[in-house]
């Protein structure tokens, strides 16, 4: 929670509304208008924050109490949030009233898509993206039949967001071989349909479509599809292009019993050209070592006591290379390893 | 704020209704409090009103509910989603006006009863917010196990409120007032119970039963207060089988009387000289997305209906 008055003007900021913020016991301050006091605030999550404010579509809520310190100094109080394009705002206007006492209260709530807020950058020549703060404020709107001020007003202000739940994925080949001709698809999913595209080439627009069809050469690139959903929810998801890039994966037991013989693993490849060659190596902390003990898509062995690592070196005749790991356990001499139960193990 | 709660609510359970109509639950126990059955103290329409568990049933409750509102059932609904949506702000307060800690998901919304304003309704061109801040307004109970936890005010021109796949509400973009809550006090020294201690329908037919000896002849029905007094304390009026004598105001005798949510104020009585209407200092919009200007708005009150109440103390006696 903060409080921040600025000097210039009468204004509180309310930063970091990454989850729940709250702005309390902010005074009102005198407005332009003689009868209008306001609490202004506005959200600046860009630089402080794990959501971007400026996803389109992610719902806010905000609200909060009002209090009239007075004897009814205040008639009604309003929650302002103005649409970034101007075409429409969210606008509460709520009575100070009292239940019983000489307290008077406003409860002004709100919720909007977000993407909306008075931005920093020019409308309407800018772009959604020039935004960084997303701007509101309540207005207590004085009695006209009183002459002198009392106590003014106080503000209780919560926002919370909640995250948009529009995700996109990815199909196609991240580890294309060069010289040929790839097409990649982007699908939008939890959000509202129908959805629109962009894909993103190391940052410059190259589709508008569903879809990105290109030749790769022999260079490494970024990927990025970018939806937005019938309701503005916006979602993105980043690949990247490794050309030629190949990779390695391991499978097998997490636990080898000496007492078994060891285990079998398994390597297998994908991407770049092939054919692929496995070089296996163990890697034993206990004992500092790093040591080759075959080649070839499998290895049946016991690694070592202890945590090992199983390391398998994959590469296809060409620079390009992966390195993949496994860490297993291995079980010594004098332990079992699991038995049929008619079977008894002495050790 | 995290609120130790110390001991039950000396209040009569109340029963979940869930939607209107629903109103035929078993009856509970009188409340600790000692509060009796409610049957000797009603007659005519109030007593034929009554349900086989001794109760106000929830369409009688209702009966007077304008034909334009939004009906008891959805009133219901947007008072859920509005604790979903927007309790988690208010949440604090309410305990505080309790005196105990609430959990916004146990609440149950469990009896439901329409309070009708006022006021006329005011020019299209006021801000709606005002304009439905100025209008009629359910109230819901809420209860936490079986503890009346939560009073909440719901506009009943709440129309244009939707509810989303979430639960969660969507209001419209120019709006305000549709919903006010208040939390219930746990006992009569807990959190606001100084200057708020709703009471349920039965319990204000037995207040004003036992102190004046009189019969209620009519089913008890919400109204609500001048416009600077929240909905949550919309206050029953009761009319009564016979006149009977009252201290403490002009009138000498009364047949009707409200039973109000205020301790200190318990029973009051419409004043002699009723306003035609008010001028209050209102926003008014010339169309969506722009700016309001403040303008000074006569609202006249609806034929019949009074803001102005004094303190009366209802006494034995009178007679037909």
């Amino acid at each position: 929670m903060r409080c921040r008055s600025l000097s210039m003007a009468a204004v509180v900021l309310s930063l970091c509304a990454c989850d729940q913020t709250s702005v309390r016991n902010c005074r009102l301050e005198p407005g332009s208008n003689a009868n209008t006091w306001s609490l202004s605030y506005k959200f600046d999550q860009m630089n402080y924050c794990p959501l971007p404010l400026r996803v389109a579509g992610e719902m806010k809520d905000a609200g909060g109490v009002i209090t009239d310190n007075g004897s009814r100094d205040f008639f009604m109080a309003s929650l302002e949030m103005k649409n970034y394009y101007g075409t429409s705002q969210e606008w509460r206007s709520d009575i100070f009233q009292t239940v019983g006492t000489n307290v008077y209260t406003a409860h002004p709530v709100l919720r909007y898509p977000a993407g909306t807020g008075i931005g920093a950058g020019n409308y309407p020549t800018d772009p959604p993206q020039a935004q960084t703060e997303d701007r509101g404020y309540f207005r207590a709107h004085r009695t006209s039949d009183h002459t002198t001020w009392e106590q003014g007003a106080t503000g209780t202000l919560y926002v919370l967001y909640h995250k948009s739940t529009a995700s996109v994925s990815i199909g196609g080949e991240d580890l294309p071989v060069r010289y040929t001709s790839q097409t990649w698809t982007a699908a939008g999913a939890n959000g509202t349909a129908p959805y629109s595209y962009k894909w993103y080439r190391n940052g410059t627009v190259v589709s508008n479509s569903s879809s990105y069809s290109t030749t790769v050469d022999t260079s490494d690139f970024g990927l990025r599809a970018e939806i937005v959903d019938a309701h503005g929810a916006t979602a993105y998801r980043d690949i990247w292009i490794d050309v030629d890039g190949i990779r390695g994966t391991i499978t097998g037991p997490d636990i080898a019993y000496y007492s078994s013989g060891g285990a079998t693993w398994y390597a297998s490849g994908r991407g770049g050209a092939y054919p692929y060659v496995f070089d296996w190596y163990v890697i034993d902390p206990d004992r500092n070592e790093t040591r080759w003990v075959g080649r070839g898509p499998s290895w049946t062995g016991y690694p070592a006591e202890g945590s090992p690592t199983l390391h398998v070196k994959v590469t296809n005749g060409t620079p390009e290379h992966h390195d993949v790991e496994k860490p297993v356990t291995g079980i010594g001499n004098g332990e079992c390893s699991p038995v049929p139960p008619a079977l008894i193990c002495d050790g | 704020m995290q609120l130790r709660r110390t001991a039950k609510l000396a209040l009569p359970v109340f029963l979940l209704l869930g939607a209107a109509g629903c109103d035929r639950q078993p009856y509970s126990a009188p409340d600790a409090r000692g509060v009796g059955d409610v049957r000797p103290y009603v007659t005519g329409e109030a007593a034929l009103s009554l349900t086989s568990d001794g109760q106000f049933g929830g369409a009688a409750l209702t009966a007077n509910a304008e034909p334009d509102a939004i009906d008891s059932k959805r009133a219901i609904a947007l008072a859920e989603a509005y604790i979903r949506t927007f309790g988690k702000y208010f949440q604090e307060t309410w305990q505080e006006q309790r005196g105990e800690a609430l959990t916004l998901a146990k609440l149950r919304a469990s009896r439901v009863a329409f309070a009708s304003t006022p006021y006329e309704p005011l020019p299209k061109n006021v801000h709606p917010g005002l304009r439905k801040a100025f209008g009629s307004y359910y109230l819901v109970w809420f209860t936490e196990d079986g503890d009346p936890s939560l009073l909440l005010a719901v506009a009943a021109n709440n129309g244009d409120v939707k509810i989303d796949s979430d639960g969660q509400l969507l209001l419209p973009k120019l709006s305000g007032g549709e919903f006010r809550g208040q939390g219930i006090p746990r006992s009569q020294s807990a959190g606001a119970a100084r200057r708020f201690m709703p009471l349920t329908p039965e319990q204000a037919v037995i207040t004003l039963g036992q102190a004046s000896g009189a019969k209620i002849r009519e089913v008890p029905e919400l109204v609500l207060l001048e416009i600077s007094n929240a909905p949550v304390t919309a206050a029953w009026r009761l009319v009564l089988d016979r006149r009977i004598p009252i201290e403490g105001a002009p009138l000498s005798e009364t047949q009707e009387l409200l039973v109000t949510t205020d301790p200190t104020s318990r029973h009051t009585v419409a004043a002699a000289d009723q306003p035609a209407g008010m001028n209050y200092p209102l926003l008014v919009v010339d169309g969506e997305g722009t700016e309001g200007r403040e303008t000074t708005v006569y609202v006249a009150l609806r034929p019949g209906a009074r803001i102005r109440y004094e303190k009366a103390t209802p006494r034995m006696g009178g007679g037909l």
